[in-house]
Order: C-alpha cells, then sequence, then structure tokens
C-alpha cells in the first residue's frame, strides 16, 4: 500500500521552467509583424490612392480635395436709405487640402494585444485498494449397506452433506489533487502615425495658409569677388582675381497674412 | 451629426476655435459647423466620391488585414 500522504508536487517548480519569453513575446512579436505588414500596406496605400504618380518625373504629386468654409457676412446698410433690415450674405470660400490628410491612416495599426496564458497544473493522487477472498467448500456424500443376519435383512442408507462459504472485501479510496492558475495580460496601444507623414501632413496644413508675396522694389549692387589659387604643394603658380558685380531686387517686406 | 462621435477637432480657419469633428462623417461630405463663429466647413460635393472612393480602398485593406 502507498503513503497515506504522499506528497503534491509544488506549484511554484512547476511555473519555473516556463518558457515565459516565447509564451508572452511570441504574440507581441506576431503583433509588431501584422503591424509592420499593415504599415506597407499602408504606404502602398498612400502612394496609390493619395498621391499621382509622374513616371516622367518620378514624383509623386499628392491628390488634392477641394474644401468649403461657409460663414457669414453682415452685409453693411445703404446710410441712405431709411429703414433696412440688416442682411446676412453667406460667403463661400474653398482651398485645397491633400487626400492624405483626411483619410484616417492610422487606424490601420493593432491597436490591443491581450495575451490569456492560463496553466493548469495538477498533482493528484488516488489510491484505490479492493481486496476480496472468497471460499466455498461443498461436499456431500451417501451410502447405502445392506446387512442381513438369518431371515434378518436391513438396508441403511444415508447421506452426509456439508456446504461452507467465507467472504471479505476491503474497498480503500484514497485522492488528492491540487491546481494552480497563471495569467498575463499584455496590452499594446495604438501606434501613431510615422513621424514623415506627420511632418508631411502639417507642411500641408501650413501651406493652406495664404502668404503675401515678397516686393520687390529696391535694387541692389551685389559685388563677388573670386579668389583662385592653384599650384603644387606649397608652391603657389597662379593667383586669378575675378570681380563680378550684379544687380538684384531685394524684397522689402515678407510676411504671413493674418 | 451629434457630438459624442466627434473625437477629433481641427482648428477653426477664422477664428481658431476648435471645430469638433467625424472624419467618417467628413469625408461622406457631412459640414460641421464652428462653435465660434458658426463658420461651417466640409469638402466640396463634387470631391466627396473621390474621398469616398479612398475610405472605400482603406476599409477594404482593414477587412483584408483583420
Amino acid at each position: 500500500m502507498a503513503d497515506a500522504n504522499p506528497p503534491l508536487i509544488s506549484m511554484a517548480e512547476q511555473f519555473t521552467g516556463l518558457p515565459m519569453d516565447d509564451l508572452i513575446g511570441g504574440p507581441l512579436n506576431a503583433a509588431a509583424k501584422a503591424n509592420s505588414m499593415m504599415a506597407a500596406t499602408q504606404t502602398q496605400f498612400m502612394l496609390d490612392t493619395c498621391f499621382n504618380y509622374d513616371e516622367a518625373t518620378n514624383i509623386y504629386t499628392p491628390i488634392m480635395v477641394t474644401m468649403t468654409l461657409k460663414r457669414g457676412v453682415l452685409v453693411p446698410v445703404d446710410p441712405t436709405v431709411p429703414n433696412q433690415e440688416p442682411k446676412i450674405d453667406v460667403v463661400e470660400t474653398t482651398f485645397e487640402v491633400p487626400l492624405l490628410t483626411i483619410i484616417p491612416l492610422n487606424s490601420l495599426a493593432v491597436d490591443s494585444v491581450d495575451i490569456k496564458f492560463d496553466m493548469e497544473v495538477k498533482s493528484s493522487f488516488s489510491e484505490t485498494t479492493n481486496e476480496k477472498s472468497e471460499e466455498a467448500m461443498a461436499a456431500e456424500s451417501s451410502f447405502q449397506a445392506k446387512i442381513g443376519y438369518g431371515i434378518f435383512s436391513a438396508t441403511i442408507t444415508g447421506s452426509v452433506s456439508y456446504d461452507s462459504a467465507t467472504s471479505s472485501s476491503r474497498d480503500t479510496h484514497y485522492e488528492k489533487s491540487n491546481s494552480a492558475q497563471y495569467s498575463v495580460a499584455v496590452h499594446a496601444g495604438q501606434l501613431p502615425l510615422p513621424a514623415g507623414v506627420t511632418t508631411i501632413i502639417n507642411a500641408f496644413s501650413n501651406a493652406i495658409s495664404p502668404i503675401t508675396m515678397p516686393v520687390l522694389s529696391e535694387e541692389t549692387e551685389v559685388v563677388t569677388e573670386n579668389l583662385k589659387v592653384s599650384g603644387a604643394g606649397a608652391k603657389t603658380e597662379t593667383i586669378e582675381v575675378s570681380r563680378e558685380t550684379k544687380t538684384i531686387k531685394t524684397p522689402l517686406s515678407t510676411g504671413k497674412n493674418k | 451629426m451629434s457630438n459624442s462621435s466627434l473625437s477629433n477637432s481641427m482648428p477653426c480657419p477664422i477664428c481658431k476655435t476648435n471645430i469638433p469633428f467625424d472624419p467618417i462623417g467628413l469625408i461622406k461630405g457631412a459640414q460641421f459647423a464652428c462653435p465660434g463663429c458658426q463658420a461651417q466647413i466640409g469638402i466640396s460635393g463634387q470631391e466627396v466620391p473621390r474621398a469616398e472612393e479612398a475610405l472605400e480602398k482603406l476599409e477594404e485593406i482593414k477587412k483584408q488585414k483583420s
């Protein structure tokens, strides 16, 4: 018969040898690969859908979308006409933005990765003993005898039987179990747009605002002197001095419209 | 459009007040009003099909990847 209290395995020892790096890192790596593939797809989508490609110059030109801005403008009343009601006209202004800037591209990224790893270690011990003993014995005999003496005779018949049975049974059941669960949850947030794409969008956004072209009126004479020295090693052979004079117009003022 | 779905905002070109807007609604042609000056901004009507086509392509890619 086994030990009445056999030792159960240690739960901590069971978790010690687990490849946690693979268990946690594997799904995260898969998510990263998926993100990478989606980024490539996203880039291709941007180039195909949001840009026009000129094969001759190898230049991608952004596809522009016209936006409208409607606002009410109070029309000044004619002071010479009495009892005039104020009038508000709707003025529509149009401007263009790149299609790239209004497509929600960053929603392509994997925004959530949940890894739940449940491990159950079950240590159990069970013992069942069943003993059964049965004994049966049966015996039977019969006899017949005849005896005679003179004119007398007698017949004797008889039988003897014996039956015996012994039975014993023992049933023992012993069970012990232990279990543990280990759970890991990892969350990866939404990835922002790549810095380059954000820069492009910002550049386009800034380019929407109109600027004032510089006024060119003053003429300035610029003199450039070129000094050319030629020779070998430390020896100077020729020194050429040339002077170039040209007149350019310089801006009086530059700035953005307020 | 209800304000609950307007998670994005952009500065009003006129008064610089943030205009809450929904990118999908914007692409589908919805107009969004500035809470400051009541100016309305949106995609020009004739440009909506092109923007919607781009959005459909994007949704198609998302479906393929999911």
